[in-house]
């Protein structure tokens, strides 16, 4: 590095905003040029003098008091008592997690699942009740798999007994000469399972960008973003399980879903540093 | 129930709370009085300073800081990223200070200065005492960076004594990096030039 690309770059350098590669040649410079030296020490001069500066300004509890009373008064200017709860509770859900587009689609499609789901539940439920008023007597029960899509084989044409199919439900037995390829809707369950290994995917992905990308960072900056991403990961650990615990709990449901998010989004933008 | 007690050890945020600022600020969204008095008593001094050294004047600097607070308060919904919570109020810190500026038609010179009879030191007339010496000092910077435009003003104080990053400074300010590079670069050109005789004689030390 010469001293005409070196002197322009100090400032930048001393602000600690340069790259890694950048402040490499600089330092590298620094230690066999007096010149540049020189003018790095100078800026270091000025900021030791900058860092001693007072100013004759304090901080008071008045100060405070202040803030107290405006916000207090412009509070009551605002609303009534039926306003202020109206707005409270639009402002409790507002802050609730806030969901990227992503998962915003996802819950979506998860509660339109649920809904099929249910009323696939309530049909079925009384398409049995119905049978079981005109049915004959059941034969031996078969082994059969757990239905999906993919595994419901059609129905013989002619069978001497009626097959049953396990659902949700209990097993259903089917009346002869309906074609056993009535799908049902994948289950929540299934939705919430595949849409995190969906994340878990796209984080296994940016991982290893973040990987090649710290090797270039600030060893602070990676240690921060280190936490962070622990953090995210106590999370999902904390719900996932509060999940397993309890399926029809949304509220965990919610949560895992916004880490990964988050995840997916730190993740994102350190790769993209 | 399980999501009851993630939910009051999150503090109802799926994402992590990594430092204190953002769970204050989380909670302080949700109402709680008393995390906003503990947002305000962590950046109060910073943000007194900051508007002090764009106006220029204490009782002003005051009144201001109260107003960005006060805004700060009444949006607090309207913050996106909790995490950036130290940017945004800054900027309506700039956004504040600003107005009131424009609304005085302050000029770039004319940044009042509540110590009458500062001069610009030459080195010939330092006192030797390091007391007086750090008095005139700060009362040089003082105008020194009052008598710097605006914009220069407000990246300078940002970057020298607020350190704030460029990606920061650009999101509080709205200038591009290299617009506030250029800035920072007259600044502290400007600024050299008023202390140059404290470096020359060596009487920061």
């Amino acid at each position: 590095m010469r001293c005409e690309d070196c002197l322009p770059c100090l400032e930048e350098y001393f602000d600690g905003e340069m790259s890694r590669r950048g402040r490499d040649q600089v330092t590298a410079h620094l230690a066999a040029c007096g010149r540049c030296s020189a003018a790095f020490s100078s800026i270091s001069a000025e900021q030791q003098i900058y860092s001693r500066y007072t100013r004759d300004v304090e901080v008071t509890p008045a100060l405070w008091s202040a803030v107290q009373k405006r916000i207090a008064t412009e509070k009551a200017a605002d609303s009534s008592g039926l306003m202020t709860s109206v707005r409270g509770w639009i402002a409790s859900t507002l802050v609730a997690p806030r969901l990227s587009p992503a998962a915003v689609v996802l819950l979506i499609a998860v509660a339109i699942a649920a809904t099929i789901w249910l009323t696939t539940m309530v049909n079925t439920r009384n398409a049995v009740l119905e049978r079981a008023t005109t049915s004959e007597p059941s034969a031996p029960k078969e082994p059969t798999t757990t239905p999906s899509p993919r595994n419901l084989q059609p129905l013989p044409e002619s069978t001497p007994e009626r097959p049953e199919v396990e659902t949700a439900r209990g097993p259903v037995k089917l009346r002869p000469g309906r074609v056993a390829t009535a799908r049902t809707a994948p289950t929540p369950d299934q939705l919430v399972r595949e849409a995190e290994q969906k994340y878990i995917a796209a984080i296994a992905i940016l991982n290893r960008d973040v990987r090649r990308q710290q090797k270039r960072m600030d060893p602070e900056v990676v240690a921060r973003l280190d936490d962070a991403i622990a953090g995210i990961d106590r999370t999902i650990a904390d719900t996932r399980q509060a999940l397993r615990q309890n399926p029809s709990d949304t509220l965990a449901l919610e949560y895992m879903l916004t880490a990964y998010a988050r995840k997916v989004d730190l993740l994102r933008d350190i790769a993209n540093y | 129930m399980e999501a009851a007690r993630l939910v009051s050890r999150q503090g109802a945020c799926a994402g992590t709370l990594m430092n204190t600022s953002e769970d204050l600020v989380a909670r302080a969204r949700r109402g709680e009085e008393e995390s906003f008095r503990l947002i305000f008593e962590r950046y109060s001094r910073p943000i007194i300073s900051f508007i002090y050294d764009l106006v220029g004047q204490r009782e002003l600097a005051e009144d201001l800081t109260q107003e960005t607070f006060v805004r700060a308060y009444k949006n607090l919904m309207a913050l996106r990223d909790e995490t950036r919570f130290s940017t945004w109020l800054f900027g309506i810190a700039k956004n504040v200070a600003r107005e009131s500026m424009r609304s005085r038609q302050r000029q770039h010179r004319q940044v009042g200065i509540e110590e009458s009879g500062v001069m610009e030191a030459r080195a010939a007339d330092l006192p030797p005492d390091g007391e007086l010496l750090s008095k005139e000092l700060n009362g040089l910077i003082r105008k020194a960076i009052g008598d710097l435009d605006e914009d220069k003003r407000l990246v300078f104080t940002l970057k020298v004594f607020h350190q704030r990053s460029y990606e920061e400074i650009s999101e509080i300010t709205g200038f591009s990096i290299p617009k506030l590079k250029t800035d920072l670069h007259r600044a502290r050109a400007e600024m050299r030039r008023r202390i140059q005789p404290y470096l020359e004689v060596g009487n920061a030390m």
